[in-house]
C-alpha cells in the first residue's frame, strides 16, 4: 500500500502508466500505449518530453491582468494596442478564451475566472478569480464599459454569470450573456432537444 | 416502434441473457425473486434512464460486477430504421451509446418509449407525493425528451442552492442559484400542469368507464404559488417563484432546504371533491391508477402516432380481475407492443395471441419456451 502511494518502489512500467492514467481523458488503455510509445521512442524522446513539461510548469504563470496562462508578466492578449480596451470577455477557463479567440468574433480583452462556482464542489466566489476582475476594472487607466460573461450554459456556468451580473451592473458597467441556442450550420436533425428548446426560449423578431 | 431483441449482461441478478421479443407480446414467467421484474427493469432502463424504482445506481450491477450493461435493438416503424442501443452502468458516468457509437444523452433517448406498469404503482393515489411527481415527469418525458435534461438542470440548482443553504453562503451566491432554480422551476411547474389539463379529461372518462357507481373524479396541480397556474406565462411564473424564494431565504436557511418550487408540488385526486386519499376505497384507487395509466398511453400514442412498449409487471391469471388486463387490451388494440412478467403460466394461455412469445425466468437464467 505504502509502495503504491510513493509510486518509487512500484514497477518503472507501472508507474508510468499510472502517471498517464491520471491525466483527463486517458483511460487504461491509452494509458499503457502512451507508455509504450514512450518506451520505444527511447531515452532522448523522453528527455525532452520532460523538459518540456518541467519548463512550462516553472515558467507558466497567471497573466498579472486577464488571469491567462502566460511565461510574461502580462500575456500576449493584454499587451496588443489593437485589442479594443473597453471590452472584457469573462470566461470559464483557458480552453473557452482559445475557443473564441479562434473565431476571431471578439477583439476586445478577457478575463478568465479559472472555474464557476459550484457549491457542491466547494467552489464559491473566493476560489475564482473574481477579485482580480474588480481590481483590474477599478484600475484608474481601465476603460471597461461593456463586460460580456461568456461562461458555459451549465447550472454552473449560469449561476456564475447571473453572479456577475448582480455584482457589475450596479457599478455601472453594460453586463451582457453570450447567447445560447442552435449551431451555425447545425442541422435541426442533429442537434439535441434541449438546444432546439433553449433556441426557441431565445427565439428573436426578424428585422 | 419495436423492440427486436435484447442482451443483459450482470445487471441485477442477471448474469447473461439474449431474449427475441414478439412483435406484439411476450411474457416471461417464472416463480418470484428469479429476475422477471429486472428484465423489466432494464428495458425501462434503455428507454428513461432512470431505474423502475428509486434506487441507487449501484443496486442495478449484480453483485459482485464491476458494470452492468444493457442493449437493445429497436426498429422504428416510421422510418423502418434499425437502431442498437445500449446502456452500461459502472461507479464512473454512465456510457450510452447508439449505432456503435458514444453518444449524449438526447441523441440516445426517444428511439425506445416505454410505459411501465408496476404493482408499486398501485400506491399512487396514497403514497406520497415523491411517487406523483415521478408520474408527471416520466409520461413529459416520453413526450419531449428535453424534460430530463431541464428536470436534472433543477435538482442540480437546487443541490446547489441547498449546500449553499447549509454553508451559510452569502446571499449573493445564493441569489445566482435563485434564478435558476426559478427559472427552471417554473418551466416544470408549467408543464407538468398543462400536461394534467391535457390528459385531465381521459383520466376522468377512463375512471368513470372502469368505477361502478363512479364519483366525480378531479386531477389538481398543487403549485408553490398556492393557486392554479391556469395560462400564466412562463417569465411571470419564474418572477413569482423568485419572490418566493427571497422571501423565504430566511426560513430555508435556518432548515437548510429548499421550501419553494416543483420539487414539493403535488397532483392532488378528488372524488366528489373529497381528497382521493383519505376517501377512496381501495377498488377506486386501482381505478384511479388504472385509469391514469390508460389516459397516459392513449395519449401518448395519439402524440407520437404510435403506441408506446407497454412493460406489465406481475400480472396475473384472474384476468376479470386483474388491473392489467385492460392495459394490455388497450395497447393491443393500438397494435403496440407489450411485455408481460407472471408468476402464472396459465397467463400466456389466457392472453390468447397468435404470435406470443414466452420465456422461462429461473435464478436469472432467461430460456425460450415452445
Amino acid at each position: 500500500m505504502d509502495d503504491e502511494k510513493t509510486g518509487l518502489a512500484l514497477d518503472p512500467i507501472a508507474r508510468l502508466i499510472q502517471a498517464f492514467h491520471k491525466l483527463p481523458g486517458i483511460g487504461e488503455k491509452s494509458a499503457v500505449r502512451l507508455a509504450f510509445h514512450i518506451l520505444r521512442e527511447g531515452p532522448s524522446f523522453a528527455g525532452e518530453l520532460a523538459d518540456a513539461l518541467v519548463d512550462a510548469t516553472e515558467r507558466v504563470h497567471f497573466c498579472g491582468s486577464c488571469m491567462n496562462l502566460t511565461d510574461r508578466p502580462l500575456c500576449a492578449l493584454c499587451t496588443d494596442p489593437r485589442r479594443e480596451q473597453t471590452s472584457v470577455c469573462v470566461v470559464e477557463n483557458v480552453q473557452n478564451l482559445r475557443a473564441i479567440e479562434r473565431s476571431q468574433e471578439f477583439r476586445g480583452l478577457y478575463h478568465v475566472l479559472h472555474g464557476v462556482l459550484a457549491p457542491l464542489d466547494g467552489v464559491g466566489p473566493e476560489q475564482l478569480k473574481i477579485k482580480e476582475l474588480l481590481g483590474r476594472l477599478q484600475n484608474a487607466s481601465s476603460e471597461v464599459r461593456e463586460i460580456i460573461v461568456a461562461t458555459n450554459p451549465s447550472v454552473e456556468g449560469e449561476a456564475t454569470a447571473l453572479y456577475l451580473v448582480r455584482l457589475l451592473r450596479p457599478m455601472g458597467y453594460r453586463v451582457t450573456r453570450i447567447a445560447s441556442g442552435m449551431p451555425i450550420g447545425g442541422d435541426f436533425e442533429y442537434a439535441d432537444p434541449a438546444t432546439i428548446s433553449q433556441a426557441f426560449a431565445g427565439r428573436r423578431e426578424l428585422v | 416502434m419495436r423492440l427486436l431483441r435484447a442482451e443483459f449482461f450482470d445487471f441485477r441478478n442477471i448474469a447473461s441473457a439474449a431474449i427475441e421479443f414478439s412483435p406484439h407480446c411476450t411474457v416471461f414467467v417464472g416463480h418470484n425473486g428469479q429476475g422477471k421484474t429486472n428484465l423489466i427493469e432494464g428495458l425501462y432502463v434503455v428507454a428513461g434512464l432512470r431505474p423502475l424504482r428509486n434506487v441507487a445506481r449501484r443496486a442495478l450491477i449484480r453483485r459482485g460486477a464491476e458494470k452492468a450493461r444493457v442493449a437493445v435493438s429497436v426498429r422504428s416503424e416510421r422510418t423502418g430504421l434499425t437502431h442498437d442501443l445500449s446502456v452500461s452502468l459502472s461507479s464512473g458516468p454512465r456510457l450510452l451509446m447508439r449505432d456503435s457509437k458514444r453518444v449524449d444523452t438526447e441523441a440516445f433517448v426517444g428511439h425506445l418509449v416505454a410505459v411501465a406498469f408496476t404493482p408499486d404503482d398501485l400506491d399512487l393515489p396514497k403514497g406520497g407525493p415523491d411517487a406523483r411527481r415521478r408520474f408527471l415527469d416520466r409520461a413529459l418525458f416520453n413526450l419531449r425528451p428535453a424534460h430530463l435534461a431541464r428536470t436534472m438542470r433543477y435538482q442540480r440548482a437546487l443541490r446547489d442552492r441547498n449546500r449553499l443553504l447549509t454553508e451559510n453562503a452569502s446571499d449573493a451566491s445564493i441569489a445566482a442559484f435563485d434564478e435558476i432554480v426559478a427559472r427552471e422551476g417554473a418551466s416544470i411547474s408549467l408543464d407538468r400542469d398543462a400536461y394534467l389539463v391535457e390528459i385531465g379529461p381521459l383520466v376522468e372518462s377512463h375512471f368513470a368507464q372502469i368505477a361502478r357507481p363512479a364519483p366525480k373524479l378531479r386531477l389538481t396541480y398543487e403549485n408553490s404559488l398556492g393557486c392554479p397556474l391556469g395560462d400564466m406565462r412562463r417569465e411571470d411564473l419564474t418572477e413569482a417563484l423568485l419572490k418566493l424564494l427571497h422571501q423565504r431565504r430566511l426560513i430555508d436557511r435556518k432548515r437548510k432546504k429548499t421550501s419553494v418550487g416543483p420539487h414539493l408540488d403535488d397532483l392532488t385526486l378528488t372524488l366528489d371533491s373529497l381528497p382521493a386519499k383519505e376517501h377512496a376505497s381501495q377498488g377506486q384507487h386501482r381505478a384511479i391508477v388504472l385509469a391514469l395509466k390508460l389516459a397516459e398511453i392513449v395519449h401518448l400514442s395519439s402524440q407520437l402516432g404510435e403506441p408506446p412498449l407497454l412493460l406489465l409487471d406481475d400480472m396475473s391469471s384472474e384476468l376479470d380481475h386483474d388491473r392489467g388486463r385492460q392495459l394490455f387490451e388497450t395497447v393491443n388494440d393500438l397494435k403496440g407492443q407489450v411485455v408481460v412478467t407472471s408468476t402464472d403460466p396459465a397467463v400466456a394461455g389466457l392472453l390468447g395471441h397468435s404470435d406470443l412469445v414466452l420465456h422461462r425466468v429461473s435464478e436469472g437464467h432467461v430460456a425460450a419456451s415452445a
